[in-house]
């Protein structure tokens, strides 16, 4: 957003009047003033303001606004979440800025008031997540019910290819007062449900006010994990693994892991930890037999962009885009006329205008 | 002579009716790289551009070395901050939604003095509210093509008649009226585009 109030601290950081500075610019004292009060400059004169000021144009303007939050990252041993990792995050968000600005504002939507760290509170949480997914079975929750869960929770899921710099699989953030999750496309099925699951309970957790933080806070992001591990996997999926696990040999026991996870598509790795939590039948293997394991999953699973992209046919992606992200969908047809192909193109982030024409062609039917 | 910035749509509708257009600087033809990328990619559908890759070699982008490289970040900058701040288009009411892509082109054409060629009246529209002192102006491609015909750069046959009936096929923007009577009067077709 434009900061007045800048402009004004540099005048007089520089020893210029408001009537000096608008004569060098050519224009008057009172816009000088209508500036430093809040009214953003026209670009040509902006250009004069910086050229004059010696000012780069980002030092005029606040990149926080009001009906966008700063997207947040898991924050894991490992993944180190910097600044640009951020940064890029809210470039991804901006692009989509107008897209839900233009759009009427959400519906009436489900929330999380409290976080509990009671197990039953948040298994009971869980429960209602699955019941809203449509899951009647005791199985691991699918993919497509993931999205249906999205769904009902008015969340709005983007797939784009994230820029390596984003080093997260898919982030929630909150634009003009959607729900929004962004998904990288290169992420695989096995890797996508627990992250997905994760940024949903996020995004429906009350906030009072948009975070401005980098992090989640701690018992935030513990009782999303213990959440979307739940809805996952539950109580009774990991103790029947368990039942089966018993009086196994270590190998039998990593090849039953392995048939449970294929079937089911989830990895290894993230059951094995739930089941350590309950039971020692596990102890006896180290977690990289499980790290491998899922290496092996994942050259066997699809990716989400291989889903998407399971044809050359537009009208199929486009089934398919629907199917996955139905509010998405509805924004960009409610855009399709106003905007142009190129902006579209960027929306739907094919990498190709000539792609995005046959898209919004079968948006359009 | 004229620097002429091609966004990715017009640059599709032309190309092909002007293979040499970025190799003669007659033409006066430019595009910023991340434009001329798009046509390496591989397609993800079916191509309705089949012939696009093999022309992706004859496409002069404009260089990050440019000697004017300082004052097009800097106009970039200015306009992704007017943009992402909900600059609105006086004329339609709504907020200007630039792509990446058309705001790069805006930026080269603030600093060189070029006109950007497009379909996009938004561009237009964003140009002359923001920089109305500087702007060049937005150009439509059938206005660009009749210019080269003019000029003597292009001759019209069956071949072109048949790529230019491509528009229509392909849901081009339909061209200004003005500019389908001046492309008759000049190549004896009749006009068979959008």
């Amino acid at each position: 957003m434009w900061q007045g109030g800048r402009l004004k601290e540099e005048l007089s950081k520089q020893g210029l009047s408001m009537s000096k500075f608008a004569s060098e610019l050519g224009v008057s004292k009172t816009a000088v003033s209508d500036w430093i009060k809040g009214s953003m400059p026209r670009g040509q004169h902006l250009i004069g303001i910086c050229q004059i000021l010696q000012v780069a144009p980002d030092y005029l303007f606040n990149r926080d606004l009001p009906d966008i939050s700063i997207p947040v990252h898991r924050k894991k041993l490992a993944n180190k979440i910097t600044d640009d990792s951020r940064d890029a995050s809210l470039e991804v968000a901006y692009l989509y800025l107008n897209l839900f600005r233009n759009a009427k504002p959400p519906k009436l939507e489900y929330v999380l008031q409290n976080i509990s760290d009671d197990a039953e509170e948040q298994l009971s949480v869980a429960s209602q997540m699955r019941r809203l997914a449509g899951v009647e079975n005791p199985n691991p929750i699918n993919y497509a019910q993931v999205f249906e869960l999205l769904d009902k929770l008015n969340i709005v899921t983007i797939f784009r290819s994230f820029p390596d710099s984003i080093r997260a699989y898919a982030f929630h953030t909150e634009i003009n007062g959607h729900r929004v999750i962004f998904v990288d496309i290169k992420t695989n099925i096995i890797d996508l449900i627990f992250v997905l699951l994760h940024e949903a309970i996020h995004a429906v957790i009350y906030k009072a006010k948009k975070s401005q933080s980098t992090y989640y806070g701690d018992t935030e992001e513990t009782f999303c994990d213990k959440v979307a591990g739940l809805i996952q996997f539950p109580p009774s999926y990991v103790q029947s693994l368990i039942d089966n696990l018993k009086g196994k040999q270590k190998v039998e026991k990593v090849l039953i892991l392995k048939q449970f996870a294929k079937q089911n598509s989830h990895a290894t790795y993230g059951i094995s930890q739930l089941i350590k939590a309950k039971s020692n039948i596990l102890d006896d293997i180290d977690r990289t037999v499980f790290a491998g394991a899922d290496a092996r999953i994942r050259k066997n699973t699809l990716t989400i962009e291989n889903i998407l992209f399971s044809s050359d046919d537009p009208a199929e992606y486009i089934r398919i885009l629907r199917k996955l992200s139905p509010f998405f969908i509805q924004l960009l047809q409610g855009e399709i006329d106003k905007v142009s192909m190129s902006k579209i193109s960027e929306w739907v982030d094919l990498g190709s205008i000539a792609d995005a024409k046959q898209a919004v062609a079968e948006l359009r039917r | 002579m004229r620097v002429l910035l091609f966004d990715t749509c017009t640059l599709l509708m032309l190309l092909r009716m002007a293979p040499n257009m970025f190799q003669d600087k007659k033409y006066g033809a430019f595009t910023v790289r991340s434009i001329r990328e798009e046509f390496v990619r591989t397609s993800k559908f079916k191509d309705k551009y089949p012939w696009r890759s093999n022309s992706a070699g004859s496409i002069r982008a404009l260089l990050s070395s440019h000697p004017k490289i300082l004052e097009i970040e800097s106009n970039k900058k200015i306009i992704d901050a007017q943009i992402i701040s909900g600059r609105t288009n006086k004329k339609t009411g709504r907020r200007f939604d630039l792509s990446r892509e058309d705001r790069e082109l805006v930026a080269w054409a603030l600093a060189l003095n070029g006109f950007v060629i497009s379909n996009d009246q938004d561009i237009e529209d964003y140009g002359h509210q923001e920089f109305s002192g500087l702007f060049m102006g937005r150009l439509s491609p059938l206005e660009i093509l009749n210019d080269w015909l003019e000029e003597g750069l292009l001759t019209w046959d069956d071949t072109l008649q048949c790529y230019l009936d491509d528009w229509k096929t392909n849901s081009e923007k339909p061209q200004p009226t003005r500019e389908k009577r001046r492309f008759n009067k000049l190549t004896g077709y009749q006009y068979v585009g959008s």
